[in-house]
């Protein structure tokens, strides 16, 4: 209940018990309250006419790292006895220096810094509102608002360093990169081997060959090696979503706990593998709706795609609940598509469709089960449970490996870059390369 | 430092508000009364220690009006004064308490708390001065006076709930 009210109904009160029982002692009684809201009236503060700025240390963090927040209150009115300011911060930041509160005073033309640091998980975040409330020194008076003061920052996924992956996509670009192109040219590995032709290099002449022959001078072709069209899609449909309950308030509350955000890991740091490798790189992110950065180079590329993860968040949506209409045409044809999904049974026939589509596809699939596995508790039914989901999946994984997909199963708790490594090296060439045509 | 000062001033003033109701209450009534004055000052200093503001602000209003029930039961009128202006002054002290929690620097506390007392200080003067002054002239109402002030009570309750409606939007 607000003060003044309460002294104004007390005051009332008072006053009516007085006339009631005809008692001018009782009447003094509702002195005191008089003049505390006398005073509280002669003194009440004007609207506050204040200029709230705000400014940020930086637009885009890591995890757990703090950003610097400052608002700065001028104040463009009146005397101010006594000015609340709070800073309506999101609940997901901590604030770990400074203060989000404080309670001022503030002449006319005076200005006041409040400074803050904060840090949080993943995310966009948007600083917008700030709440004032002026009163005077009764503090029964009081004026509120809320004012804007927009920041906007994002807290984006820790980027984990893989090397440079192993992909063969059908189609290549012009500009030279690490991927072969099933072309001869100008490159490192031996290719073919043909008749000189006038401005070939002379140390590229294969003297051996030329030596069986007796007028023609033959030359080595080396493969020509290209940057490619690739395109992460990433699932954040929220019944592929598993999320484990943290059981200790002291845990460290930047540890992944669910298997979208090892997910979102894994986008990041193949998107920043890609993009260093040269490849045009776009994303996808496929669950409450349909979120595409389009494909791109660089470094700019590469902040697009963090600040798309940023904001990435599981859903639901009816008509995305299957892999069914996925926009496979939003990526170059014959591109390379990583898909990033703990996989659903009804997913293999439009994974399917897809290198019907001439895409060549590469499935990294972070494994719920041994996830969840991880913190439910040891009984017979529940290992029996999970004995069957894992055959389940197996299956499954089999089942995409028979069409010629290259699967990466993943257990979370493994570093990726070794999962990969070890995986795309046991996945025989030629199951990579069905669906290529060649 | 200055926090524990405005507490200690703050309990003393709870406990002089108790004190004086169960006087007051002890001068016309049973000595039970006396005791349960005695002990829900003791539950409110003892609350302070959590700071809930909403108690502070419910025993205020209980104080006020058990001081006016006393006056009724023949209780000396000065002591139900005495009462209101140590709750009110327990009730505007506890709140100041929990402002100084959030300012940030040493400065604007002192200033803070330097205003809020004087104006306090003020309050509670004038209001005694009044008070006093009051109670020395005698004078009574017939009843249709009294209804007619009752009648401009309401309506002036009734503005005032719809400005500070306004106020707040």
């Amino acid at each position: 209940m607000r003060r003044i009210l309460l002294v104004c109904l007390l005051a009332y009160s008072l006053f009516i018990l007085g006339l009631i029982t005809r008692s001018g002692e009782i009447l003094t009684l509702t002195i005191p309250f008089v003049i505390l809201l006398g005073f509280s009236f002669y003194h009440a503060p004007n609207k506050p006419k204040l200029k709230i700025t705000r400014s940020l240390s930086d637009e885009g963090i890591s995890p757990g790292k703090p950003i610097l927040v400052k608002l700065k209150i001028q104040n463009e009115g009146d005397f101010l006895e006594e000015l609340w300011v709070e800073d309506r911060i999101d609940p997901n930041l901590e604030v770990i220096e400074g203060r989000v509160r404080n309670l001022i005073t503030l002449l006319p033309e005076g200005s006041l810094e409040l400074i803050y640091t904060v840090r949080g998980r993943r995310g966009n975040y948007q600083l917008q509102k700030v709440h004032i409330s002026a009163s005077e020194s009764t503090a029964l008076f009081v004026r509120q608002d809320d004012l804007n003061a927009t920041g906007k920052f994002y807290i984006k996924p820790d980027v984990w360093h893989l090397r440079s992956i192993a992909i063969r996509p059908l189609r290549t670009h012009l500009y030279s990169g690490p991927i072969p192109a099933r072309r001869g040219g100008a490159g490192l590995n031996f290719y073919d081997v043909r008749e000189y032709a006038l401005g070939d290099p002379l140390r590229w002449i294969n003297w051996k060959v030329t030596a069986r022959h007796e007028e023609e001078l033959y030359t080595n072709q080396f493969e020509q090696e290209r940057v490619a069209d690739v395109g992460i899609i990433l699932d954040a449909r929220s019944q592929t979503e598993v999320v484990l309950p943290k059981h200790n308030p002291g845990e460290n509350e930047f540890e992944l706990n669910s298997i979208f955000e090892y997910s979102i890991h894994a986008a990041a740091a193949l998107a920043e593998t890609f993009l260093h490798d040269g490849h045009r790189v776009g994303l996808l992110t496929y669950g409450r709706g349909q979120h595409a950065t389009f494909p791109g180079y660089g470094k700019i590329q590469r902040e697009r795609i963090l600040r798309a993860l940023a904001q990435a968040r599981t859903g639901d949506n009816v008509a995305l609940e299957s892999l069914t209409y996925l926009p496979a045409r939003f990526f170059p044809p014959h591109s390379q598509i990583v898909l990033i999904s703990p996989l659903t049974t009804g997913d293999p026939p439009v994974l399917t469709r897809l290198l019907a589509h001439g895409y060549q596809l590469l499935v990294i699939s972070p494994d719920p089960i041994s996830f969840e596995a991880r913190q439910a508790p040891k009984t017979l039914e529940t290992e029996q449970a999970f004995r069957l989901a894992q055959v389940e999946r197996t299956l499954l994984l089999r089942r995409l490996q028979r069409y010629g997909i290259g699967v990466i199963n993943w257990q979370v708790n493994e570093p990726l870059e070794r999962v990969i490594g070890s995986t795309l090296h046991r996945i025989p060439g030629e199951i990579r390369m069905i669906g290529s045509g060649l | 430092m200055i926090e524990n000062r405005i507490n200690r001033l703050t309990l003393a003033s709870i406990f002089l508000g108790s004190l004086t109701l169960s006087v007051e209450f002890g001068w016309g009534m049973k000595n039970l009364w006396m005791l349960l004055w005695l002990l829900i000052g003791a539950i409110w200093m003892f609350s302070r220690r959590y700071e809930i503001s909403w108690i502070d602000s419910v025993l205020m209003c209980v104080f006020s009006l058990a001081a006016a029930f006393g006056v009724l039961q023949g209780g000396p009128a000065i002591l139900a004064l005495l009462v209101v202006l140590s709750v009110l002054t327990a009730w505007q002290l506890a709140n100041l308490q929990q402002s100084i929690g959030f300012i940030a620097d040493e400065n604007t506390t002192q200033m803070i708390i330097k205003r809020r007392l004087i104006r306090l200080l003020g309050v509670i003067t004038i209001s005694f001065v009044l008070a006093v002054g009051a109670s020395l002239f005698n004078f009574t109402l017939n009843f249709w006076a009294a209804l007619l002030l009752a009648v401009l009570a309401l309506i002036g309750l009734a503005q005032l709930i719809t400005y500070l409606n306004r106020e707040s939007q």
